[in-house]
């Protein structure tokens, strides 16, 4: 019961995933710089690491890159987006154990999350791209950094909302492994 | 709600960010610069950019003498009739040019490293 719920909620996910990471590159807002979105397919991955951890984050981030690539984009866009989002997994997974043990809070994770989707295009842009790759590390790098702190608050927020709202949903929460204590007042 | 430790992480990304962004706008001043003088089309010479100079070129005319100083250069006395290297003023970025077309003297500041700006027309 427990592991086939989690399976349709994950796939869900994902489908939630692909969904807004289409509209997005449809929509194709950019903020002051070529190149620096909102990153809101970010919310679901994080939001997939809160309920049901790493691994099933990391799942969901390559999935989505993957069907997105059938949908829309090059292989260009799709390396980009593949590395980011593998590296930015990585990095929240690893942020999300010391948010397990209390040390930050979930904004933290999404900023950590968006730096580290920003780092990794980055540097395999400066491998496909004609560009020397100390231009785009020490003058496109900084500006992206700065402009993933107030995108990784906002979609830090929306994660943090989501969680808030489907756990309180009974059968996610017991796909999750029980009622979550912090969900039941 | 917030740790220490988020304001640690936030600040030390903004930090790192803005450190790097102002080490390359001081690091972009000292790119091997060098200003390029030829007088009728024949190399008279290079000299660094950085480095204080006055230079008395000898043009067709006259003597046409350049000044290079805190990384710019101007001509601040030449032998023509219309003035207009004088009135160029001083000029500090690769690829831009002092033309002096009565005396034959061109002085033009060249990089090997910055070249995002192919050229300037005053």
């Amino acid at each position: 019961m427990h592991k086939t719920t989690k399976l349709v909620y994950l796939a869900l996910l994902v489908t939630f995933a692909v969904v807004i990471h289409t509209i997005e590159s449809a929509l194709g807002i950019t903020l002051l710089v070529p190149g620096a979105k909102l990153g809101l397919a970010n919310i679901i991955t994080l939001l997939t690491i809160l309920l049901y951890g790493f691994k099933s984050g990391m799942v969901v981030a390559v999935m989505r890159c993957f069907i997105s690539f059938l949908i829309v984009g090059n292989p260009f866009t799709f390396s980009l987006s593949l590395s980011g989002a593998v590296f930015s997994t990585l990095i929240m997974g690893l942020a999300f154990i010391f948010y397990k043990k209390g040390f930050i809070n979930v904004l933290t994770i999404s900023i950590l999350g968006a730096a580290a989707h920003n780092t990794a295009q980055v540097i395999v842009a400066s491998f496909v791209v004609q560009i020397p790759y100390y231009t785009l590390l020490s003058f496109y790098l900084p500006v992206l950094l700065l402009i993933a702190l107030p995108t990784g608050v906002f979609t830090g927020l929306a994660a943090m909302y989501l969680h808030r709202l489907v756990g309180k949903n009974m059968a996610i929460s017991r796909s999750m492994g029980g009622v979550k204590k912090e969900f039941t007042k | 709600m917030f740790s220490r430790y988020d304001f640690l992480i936030w600040i030390s990304i903004a930090i790192l960010a803005l450190g790097v962004m102002f080490f390359n706008q001081q690091m972009s001043a000292y790119s091997g610069e060098e200003v390029q003088v030829s007088v009728n089309n024949e190399k008279y010479g290079v000299f660094p950019l950085q480095e204080d100079n006055v230079l008395e070129v000898e043009g067709v005319n006259g003597i046409t003498r350049v000044e290079i100083s805190d990384g710019r250069v101007r001509v601040t006395h030449s032998a023509c009739p219309d003035k207009i290297c004088i009135y160029t003023s001083w000029i500090h970025r690769p690829n831009q040019t002092i033309v002096c077309l009565p005396n034959r003297v061109v002085v033009k500041i060249t990089s090997e490293s910055q070249q995002d700006i192919d050229l300037y027309t005053n």
